[in-house]
């Protein structure tokens, strides 16, 4: 028998407002805008109660709402930042390869990591570095970043989402790695 | 193509790199395949730069899947109560 889920609107807060504001900050990195999607969750899940079929749990069908607004966060993100995404795009990668000949720069060329992981005191300290890094980014790049690695999805719907070409995505994603290592390697690991 | 052939066995950092990302999404021409494991194989930057990648990734992936200790303050959620009550009435 398959048990019918019913809608109780009054626990929500105490229930998963936690775990909706976890998995938002994961991937917005800005506590502010985590939150705000949270309750932007809630007001939009009071507005859709006639589509919640009980065929999917409460918790379940929060998260879908949750994702959904992340992402258009995302796009709107991208799209106030397009301007920025471009030059970024186009003047990206000086820094690191000589324009010349391609080849590593001295300052851009990745060196050895001293550290490792031991500790779970350290992965915490390592997400937050790396929230950061993510933060400093175009959010187009950080968006492309966290839907493929972090939330393990599909090229094909990331492409989508973000209304960009798979040309698109690999240059992004080239782009968003170099800096990000090279973030990661500054603030952490040497 | 004796140009091509040239640049393509002594492909850039700049290109190895960007190939890394895009044979994941595209197929590599016999010549990007050859030409990027002989650069791998000879550049040991790239090399380094492909691993710390790799952990990059790899920890970024155990990130989405572990449970995150944050939470909201008793304010913002007594905030969102009162929100979800004025809703309901």
């Amino acid at each position: 028998v398959q048990q019918i889920q019913t809608l109780e609107p009054s626990t929500w807060v105490v229930r998963y407002a936690d775990y909706l504001y976890s998995y938002a900050l994961t991937r917005v990195t800005k506590s502010e805008v985590a939150e705000d999607l949270v309750q932007d969750t809630f007001l939009s899940a009071l507005g859709a109660v006639d589509t919640f079929r009980g065929a999917a749990s409460e918790k379940t069908w929060l998260i879908a709402i949750l994702k959904r607004k992340i992402i258009d966060y995302y796009r709107k993100k991208s799209t106030s930042h397009e301007k920025q995404s471009l030059d970024g795009l186009a003047v990206g990668t000086e820094a690191f390869f000589d324009t010349d000949d391609g080849h590593w720069t001295r300052a851009g060329a990745p060196k050895d990591w001293k550290k490792d992981f031991n500790t779970s005191v350290e992965r915490d300290e390592f997400y937050t570095i790396l929230s950061r890094c993510l933060s400093k980014i175009p959010e187009k790049w950080s968006a492309a970043f966290v839907m493929k690695q972090v939330d393990g999805r599909e090229t094909e719907e990331i492409c989508n989402e973000l209304d960009i070409t798979p040309s698109n995505y690999w240059v992004i994603m080239h782009r968003a790695k170099l800096h990000l290592r090279d973030c990661m390697a500054k603030n952490w690991f040497e | 193509m004796k140009q091509t052939l040239r640049n393509t066995i002594m492909m850039s950092c700049e290109r190895a790199t960007e190939l890394a990302e895009q044979r994941q999404v595209q197929d590599m021409t016999m010549l990007e395949v050859i030409g990027y494991r002989i650069h791998i194989w000879a550049c040991g930057i790239c090399k380094l730069y492909i691993q710390q990648i790799a952990l990059i990734d790899r920890l970024a992936q155990a990130w989405g899947k572990r449970e995150q200790p944050a939470s909201l303050t008793a304010e913002q959620k007594a905030s969102m109560e009162r929100i979800i009550a004025d809703k309901l009435k």
